[in-house]
């Protein structure tokens, strides 16, 4: 593996100051994703998948610090830009879409203002090309009737064209990543069908590198070559989307995976994970998942597992898959 | 089996006004015409999307809106039409859980307390053995003691749905019904709840309305489904005729539309996509409400408006080309 990495996370730590103490987010996680690729980031709500989004789109909010770590984006560290660089990399080179688009526009703007202002800001376009390739964008993410659209307000249009409109406008400044974060959740499942397979046909289209964030396993099949499975903060495995659904590594993968009702089967009983996600102001010393795990053994909560290589193109944090170091 | 719950004909439309004196320009149809029948002891699933009338049927049946037309039977006594002592007697047999526990629990409420409300009001038990009884009911969610003590947004979400459906069965109702009991959870904390309520189920001898946009979760839990589109039912059957033999393009759409777990089975499975989104149930489509989207759509599609068919006993679908439908899909896949 010696071309060079798109993107390369390297320990990286994030807390948010809040009222009630330090929450540490994210901790000590590293990952690489390579030109083109397609990675989702799977875990429950606290897992910090949002977080570790929103730091690579340079978009974390003002009480998050980050503690260490790097964020290499082609050899430079986004975490070390001046301010004036920032603009060149956020939203430029890095395009981030969220879940709920009707907050992703303001709702005092047209779907065109907000086209148009993104591509004179970073373009320098005049008003007539900004239109002409608003439409193009919009075309792009296969909305109909591109002239009303630019003309519409947020509110008049459906979750599901927003979301799309929020994909054409993430796009626009052509972007080298894009992270969706939890794109379809807020949608029905059948407008969620279509936007999937809007991401999967742009993301072949435009050689587009992915990075989709999702507490739903199912997605990460659907979209994604690649996946990490977050918990608590933590990075517990990372493999090919289809081995850590068929094979899974991680005692918290393997439950997660379980206790997903199938719609293929009826089924007896569904397995849950027993009690709750730790308490992040204070996470515990060893694995994260150490407490709710049946396999736990005393080494477990000594100290945080390393990464361990299962199969050349897999890794786990977890003691149990011990020998073969990272 | 006798039915505890039947609905016939019922509608909803909804007045659209306009303007500074509210005059009405036209009606959004919620539900229009739907029949079904639970009966005792099963698990009855309405499924559909934003717009299907899903849970404007739910709150036609919790009596929190008065339908336009049609009835609704509960142990064939008209619920609609019940006063006074009647409609405590209801409120008794008829309990709900909501999506959001946070927003269904008073937050200024302690657990043991909103536990008790519903003992309070509907049983006489005295004041000692009410608390008695909430243990037993918490003890029953599998919830330990201490939470009895502490205030709704204290707990995490799993917990606070246990207090809901807590509260729900403390009054032993007959029929629990259930709008999205797990759309706000997490996987693993979904699981928990699913489980807790089918164990519920047989030990109390509950029936379920479920109501759920989650396909997942019907298969789980539910021995009949309708699959509504824009407030009718399309199809309705069994669970196992519904998943295994769907006829209507449109569940066969959403079954196809769930994100499939496994990847051996996503390369069998045959994908429809319906194109654009449901149209405003302001003015739907003519005809099969389905035929601006339907890809099998044919010219009587658009002008007559197909009506539920027979297809066994138990399984009814509303689409013109059922019958053609099972090869245009096999030729296709």
């Amino acid at each position: 593996m010696s071309e060079e990495k798109l993107l390369k996370v390297s320990e990286l730590t994030i807390h948010y100051h809040t009222v009630e103490g330090i929450i540490k987010a994210v901790r000590n996680i590293s990952l690489e994703v390579n030109v083109g690729d397609s990675l989702c980031i799977v875990g429950e709500s606290g897992s910090g998948k949002s977080t570790l989004g929103l730091a690579i789109s340079l978009s974390l909010p003002k009480n998050a610090v980050v503690v260490s770590g790097s964020i290499l984006y082609k050899g430079r560290d986004l975490l070390k830009l001046k301010t004036s660089e920032v603009g060149r990399y956020r939203g430029k080179e890095i395009s981030m879409i969220f879940q709920d688009p009707a907050t992703t526009f303001n709702p005092l703007f047209t779907i065109g203002e907000h086209l148009t202002d993104i591509l004179r800001h970073h373009f320098g376009m005049s008003r007539e090309e900004a239109l002409e390739r608003a439409v193009e964008l919009l075309k792009m993410v296969r909305l109909p009737d591109q002239a009303r659209i630019l003309h519409a307000y947020p509110h008049e249009l459906s979750g599901g064209m927003l979301q799309r409109a929020a994909i054409a406008a993430a796009l626009s400044t052509n972007p080298k990543i894009l992270i969706a974060d939890e794109p379809t959740t807020m949608l029905d499942v059948t407008t969620q069908a279509q936007i999937l397979d809007l991401i999967n046909s742009l993301k072949r289209e435009l050689n587009l590198t992915l990075i989709l964030i999702t507490h739903n396993l199912g997605i990460a099949g659907e979209v994604c070559s690649r996946t990490a499975v977050m918990y608590a903060g933590t990075l517990l495995e990372e493999g090919p989307t289809e081995d850590i659904i068929l094979n899974p590594l991680h005692p918290y993968t393997a439950k997660l995976i379980k206790a997903v009702p199938i719609i293929t089967k009826t089924q007896g009983r569904l397995s849950h994970i027993p009690g709750v996600l730790p308490d992040l102001r204070n996470p515990p010393k060893g694995c994260p998942f150490v407490d709710r795990c049946e396999l736990a053994t005393p080494e477990c909560s000594a100290s945080q597992p390393e990464y361990f290589r299962v199969g050349g193109v897999r890794r786990v944090a977890c003691i149990l898959y011990g020998g073969e170091h990272e | 089996m006798r039915s505890l719950l039947e609905i016939n004909e019922l509608t909803k439309y909804f007045p659209v006004k306009t303007g500074l004196f509210g005059r009405v320009v036209g009606y959004v149809r919620a539900v229009d015409g739907v029949s079904f029948k639970i009966s005792e002891g099963a698990v009855f699933a309405l499924v559909g999307e934003s717009g299907s009338g899903k849970t404007t049927i739910l709150r036609c049946v919790l009596r929190l809106t008065e339908p336009t037309s049609g009835e609704i039977l509960i142990e064939g006594r008209n619920v609609t039409q019940l006063r006074g002592k009647d409609l405590k007697w209801f409120r008794r047999n008829v309990q709900a859980v909501f999506q959001n526990p946070y927003l269904s629990l008073n937050p200024r409420m302690k657990v043991k307390d909103l536990i008790a409300e519903p003992l309070k009001t509907h049983t006489n038990v005295s004041k000692n053995e009410v608390y008695r009884k909430v243990a037993e009911v918490l003890a029953l969610v599998g919830l330990p003691e201490i939470v009895a003590n502490q205030y709704p947004p204290n707990l995490s979400g799993g917990q606070a749905q246990r207090v809901a459906i807590a509260r729900a069965l403390s009054i032993e109702p007959k029929l629990l019904l259930l709008d999205e009991p797990t759309s706000a959870l997490d996987v693993s904390v979904q699981a928990q709840i699913l489980n807790l309520l089918v164990e519920l189920k047989e030990k109390l001898g509950l029936t379920y309305l479920l109501v759920t946009h989650d396909l997942s979760v019907v298969r789980y839990m539910s021995d009949y489904i309708a699959v509504m589109y824009l407030g009718k039912i399309m199809e309705i059957g069994t669970a196992e005729e519904i998943f295994s033999e769907p006829k209507h393009p449109y569940t066969l759409a959403l079954l196809s539309s769930v994100p499939e777990l496994n990847p051996q089975a996503k390369k069998l499975k045959k994908k429809i996509i319906l194109p654009g989104e449901p149209p405003s149930p302001m003015n739907p489509p003519s005809g099969c409400r389905l035929s601006n989207r339907c890809p099998y759509a044919t010219k009587e599609c658009v002008t007559e408006e197909p009506k539920l068919t027979k297809i066994t006993e138990t399984h009814y679908v509303r689409c013109l080309r059922h019958e053609d439908l099972s090869s245009l899909i096999t030729r296709e896949a």
